[in-house]
């Protein structure tokens, strides 16, 4: 079956900068989070899925056509870019009328509102764009990229600028959508955004793809690395010696009334704990993990990408 | 036709483009002043028309549109609007140097009507009035043209453009006889003035109104179709 949106060993130079390196997925209805820090190529992967940009080498195929030579791939493409702009002189309305006309839309005026009706802009419809807060061009933005109704939409860090409220009516408009078939795409660097919007996430550290998944299979990724475990006592002193003796164990730190402890073998480290505090004549207040976010496996990734871990 | 509805509200609500009404009113005032000093003669509307009007005014104002055309839209960003519709980018090139010759020709109208009232003036006939009206228009689209492409190969598009003005079509080609059959303008006064008569040399044979209007045309169609391809091979922001 053909993907919504694939990227088939897609590469993007700019000069000797690799914006994008080496980059395959195939995205499906759904929706999907590219997260990646500031100029780790999510601003690039999405330009080149939208056709605005030409890949160096690969391919990126919107219904198996390429977008950039290909109307029908554009009919079922929208886009929520990062920029601003909107054609002077415009209304709300207008301007979504506008990009249903450049799509084809038939009924241009009636998919305007529909459209503007789901980002909750009907009120303010007829006041010119150029006036409108960061948050409601957001909204607009999104209105005309769904004005036709697209199978895959792919928007540049949409959350930005909307207050809480709207955050939320934008995040459970995502999730309607891809509930009913829509290929969501959406990048953000913002680590919270994409464990609560997405479905699958694809994580980009200096442009090449170095995780995908859905979030509990990104943590399943914890289960390769070291692990951070708080260990507060009354004696961390005394057993800090026994813990460091410990098979898997790479790191113990003292800090006031509690150790940290890294460790490739957490399941050892849960096993033989109580005996080695018993033996150390310690009591144990608390044991937790410090590091079970999506937050610290993607600080991992990007650490072991850029060769700081191995 | 969204394209150019859009581009041209957009240009016309850009004080750069009225801006434009300056050079234009240079026109009517030349014309006022020539026939207040009771200098209207065949040289005089020579100069107004084929040296002011064709020369000079008209391609600054469609070289300015056309460049603002697709220069503003990449600078605010919403040429991924365009990029991103169902149209092809030869459809876009082409609506949009659409958009700067309706423009051009909307600024230049005062300027239009100012040479045709000194044509009536004069005494000249409707159809020397009507060749005027029609090389002004051509020289328009053929410059809005070229300057789409232009605007979209190079980053200094304007300066390049009025720097061709200005030393190409208003200097060299006007002092250089031979020089004026590879300039857009003169191709333009070829219209106007209904041919340009042969070099004095022999080597350079008569350039009729017809062959300007044809030129004129294919330089326009073709300047469209590689502002396309180029729109269609570059990345966009």
């Amino acid at each position: 079956m053909t993907a919504l949106l694939e990227f088939e060993r897609v590469s993007k130079w700019f000069r000797d900068t690799v914006a994008v390196g080496d980059v395959s997925f195939a995205i499906e209805p759904g929706v999907t989070g590219l997260l990646g820090h500031n100029g780790a190529g999510k601003s690039t992967a999405i330009r080149l899925a939208a056709g605005l940009a030409r890949p160096d080498e690969g391919s990126v195929r919107i219904l198996g056509e390429d977008p950039r030579r290909s109307g029908a791939a554009r009919a079922a493409l929208g886009l929520v870019p990062d920029g601003d702009g909107v054609w002077p002189g415009l209304t709300a309305r207008g301007f979504v009328q506008a990009c249903a006309r450049l799509r084809g839309v038939d009924d241009a005026r009636g998919a305007a509102l529909d459209a503007l009706r789901a980002v909750d802009l009907v009120d303010v419809a007829d006041r010119d764009v150029k006036g409108f807060s960061q948050g409601m061009r957001q909204r607009v933005k999104i209105a005309q990229a769904l004005v036709h109704r697209p199978r895959v939409l792919i928007l540049d860090e949409p959350l930005n600028g909307l207050d809480p409220g709207q955050r939320e009516s934008v995040i459970a408009l995502l999730h309607r959508l891809g509930a009913e078939g829509t290929a969501i795409v959406f990048s953000s660097h913002v680590l919270g955004e994409v464990e609560r919007i997405a479905d699958r996430v694809l994580v980009l550290v200096n442009g090449r793809l170095v995780a995908e998944g859905a979030p509990p299979a990104l943590r399943a990724l914890m289960e390769e690395r070291p692990r951070r475990v708080r260990v507060q006592t009354d004696r961390p002193r005394d057993l800090a010696g026994g813990l460091a003796g410990l098979d898997g164990v790479q790191q113990v730190e003292i800090d006031d009334d509690a150790l940290l402890v890294e460790t490739s073998r957490p399941d050892e480290l849960a096993l033989r704990l109580p005996t080695l505090a018993r033996d150390a004549g310690a009591d144990l207040a608390a044991v937790e993990p410090t590091d079970e976010d999506l937050e610290s496996v993607y600080g991992y990734l990007t650490e072991r990408a850029r060769g700081v871990r191995r | 036709m969204t394209v150019t509805r859009l581009t041209v509200r957009a240009l016309l609500l850009r004080k750069r483009s009225l801006a434009l009404l300056i050079p234009v009113a240079s026109v009517p005032f030349f014309v006022a002043l020539g026939i207040v000093r009771g200098d209207v003669t065949p040289d005089s509307q020579a100069i107004i028309v084929g040296r002011l009007l064709v020369t000079t005014v008209t391609p600054l104002v469609a070289l300015v549109l056309a460049v603002t055309a697709i220069g503003d839209e990449r600078e605010s960003g919403t040429i991924v609007y365009l990029a991103t519709a169902r149209l092809s980018r030869l459809r876009v090139a082409a609506e949009k140097a659409l958009a700067a010759i309706i423009c051009s020709i909307a600024l230049l109208s005062p300027a239009l009507l100012a040479a045709a009232y000194f044509g009536v003036h004069l005494g000249v006939g409707t159809g020397n009035i009507l060749r005027g009206v029609l090389g002004t228009i051509l020289v328009a689209a053929v410059y809005a043209s070229v300057f789409i492409a232009v605007g979209l190969l190079l980053k200094r598009a304007l300066v390049a453009g009025i720097v061709y003005v200005l030393i190409w079509e208003g200097a060299i080609a006007t002092v250089a006889p031979s020089a004026e059959r590879f300039s857009l303008t003169a191709w333009g006064r070829a219209v106007t003035d209904g041919g340009l008569s042969p070099l004095e040399d022999g080597l350079v044979p008569t350039l009729s109104a017809q062959t300007g209007v044809i030129a004129l045309l294919v330089v326009t169609v073709v300047a469209v179709a590689l502002a396309g391809l180029r729109l269609g091979r570059m990345d966009l922001p």
